[in-house]
């Protein structure tokens, strides 16, 4: 299983790298091959909304950087994972940047999906997807939310898998070294 | 009151509606200023005038559109930047934030997520949360007024009166605004067709229909 990790925390978030190591090494015991991609170290515009990439490069974002990169790289893989400070609930805005750009890699056309409006698949066979949120302190709601964007992340990806995951500053890191464990169960990495 | 528009777009649906909430506020007697986000974000002086007149509102209405079920980048990175600022320099009086979200799917409960994140930002930030309006179907507006639609968009214009009546009474939005904001512009089959079939459309326009599915990043066994 080829994995993609979208790195969202920032070059001095000693927490979330250490995190990102834990991850890592539980992805290799469960045989995953993992490419990390860190969106603070790449060059990567803010979509700029312009439907460039469904009108005139189809499928090819017009910013030619680094989000062209993590485009190609969440397609050509099995397993997404976003890893991330959860910020309010939601994605870090350093990973919401290259979450952003994925549009190109859906299709402009839509589809039903449980009977809701949804942009179809531009390739076959979706990889599933994880994300793993951090909150240095305990935050229920903020965590509720994450887990509630996560799902619907998985559903405007198509995604056949998914799960999510918010580790605090209060664990152990054999504590979070067993939840990585058992989330990546529930996304067919068998670590 | 200073309504932040969350849309990287020049003209767009966003701007729109934090105009159409902006002058019926100032038509109660508040001052009030539109900024764009995206702008202010490129240049470290602009943003710190427009953190200045953030902190300096009573109030705060935040529009954006549905980016990957959540805020546009920076209107997250704009959210986090204030709510670090508050921490140590919170507004300088109450301050009420609300939050218009809209998206092109038809349903407008796509957009409850990105609400919920703006809730959380307020509780976390130590401001009032008045309430967010959800917007469906934002793919049929072009950019006009919403008076421009017609019968079509009554309620759209009933709900933002409401919500600048509460803005001006600084009071949470009414419970029917919140409603009547979310229903539906269209019959769900007839947005469905007119949406797909606009995607056609502008893909000839554009001479890609033939590449419309194009997949650039297919891996090899594909």
């Amino acid at each position: 299983m080829h994995t993609v990790i979208l790195y969202g925390g920032a070059n001095t978030d000693t927490e979330l790298a250490a995190i990102h190591d834990l991850l890592t090494d539980a992805l290799a015991a469960g045989g995953a091959t993992v490419e990390s991609l860190r969106v603070a170290d790449m060059k990567i515009h803010p979509c700029v909304g312009c439907f460039g990439c469904w009108l005139k490069t189809p499928g090819e974002c017009l910013i030619d950087d680094d989000g062209r990169t993590v485009a190609r790289a969440l397609v050509q893989c099995d397993l997404r994972v976003f890893l991330t400070p959860v910020s309010f609930g939601g994605y870090g805005g350093v990973l919401k940047t290259a979450v952003d750009r994925v549009v190109p890699t859906i299709s402009p056309l839509f589809v039903k999906v449980n009977g809701e409006m949804h942009h179809r698949l531009r390739y076959p066979n979706p990889p599933s997807l994880l994300a793993v949120g951090w909150q240095r302190q305990p935050n229920p709601a903020g965590a509720d939310i994450f887990a509630q964007l996560v799902q619907r992340n998985a559903i405007n990806m198509h995604a056949p898998a998914s799960g999510s995951l918010v580790l605090t500053g209060t664990q152990t890191t054999n504590e979070q070294r067993a939840l990585l464990t058992g989330i990546l169960r529930q996304v067919g990495v068998a670590a | 009151m200073i309504a932040l528009v969350g849309s990287p777009r020049a003209k767009s649906t966003s701007e729109m509606l934090a105009r159409r909430l902006a002058d019926g506020v100032q038509k109660h007697g508040w001052q009030v200023d539109v900024q764009r986000i995206t702008v202010a974000m490129r240049k470290p002086e602009r943003w710190a005038a427009l953190e200045a007149q953030v902190r300096a509102a009573d109030a705060v209405a935040l529009v954006f559109p549905l980016y990957v079920d959540a805020l546009p980048a920076e209107t997250t990175q704009a959210l986090e930047r204030l709510a670090a600022v508050y921490q140590t320099q919170p507004p300088e009086q109450a301050q009420r934030w609300l939050a218009v979200v809209n998206c092109g799917f038809f349903e407008a409960k796509q957009n409850d997520i990105a609400l919920a994140i703006c809730r959380e930002f307020t509780r976390e930030a130590g401001v009032q949360w008045s309430g967010g309006l959800a917007i469906g179907g934002g793919g049929m507006f072009s950019g006009q007024p919403l008076e421009h639609y017609g019968n079509m968009t009554r309620h759209l214009v009933r709900a933002f009166d409401l919500t600048i009546d509460a803005l001006a009474a600084e009071t949470d939005l009414p419970a029917e605004a919140l409603q009547l904001v979310r229903q539906p512009l269209f019959p769900a089959w007839m947005y469905f067709l007119m949406a797909n079939l606009g995607m056609y459309k502008a893909a000839y326009d554009h001479h890609v229909l033939t590449r419309i599915n194009a997949q650039p990043y297919a891996r090899k066994t594909e």
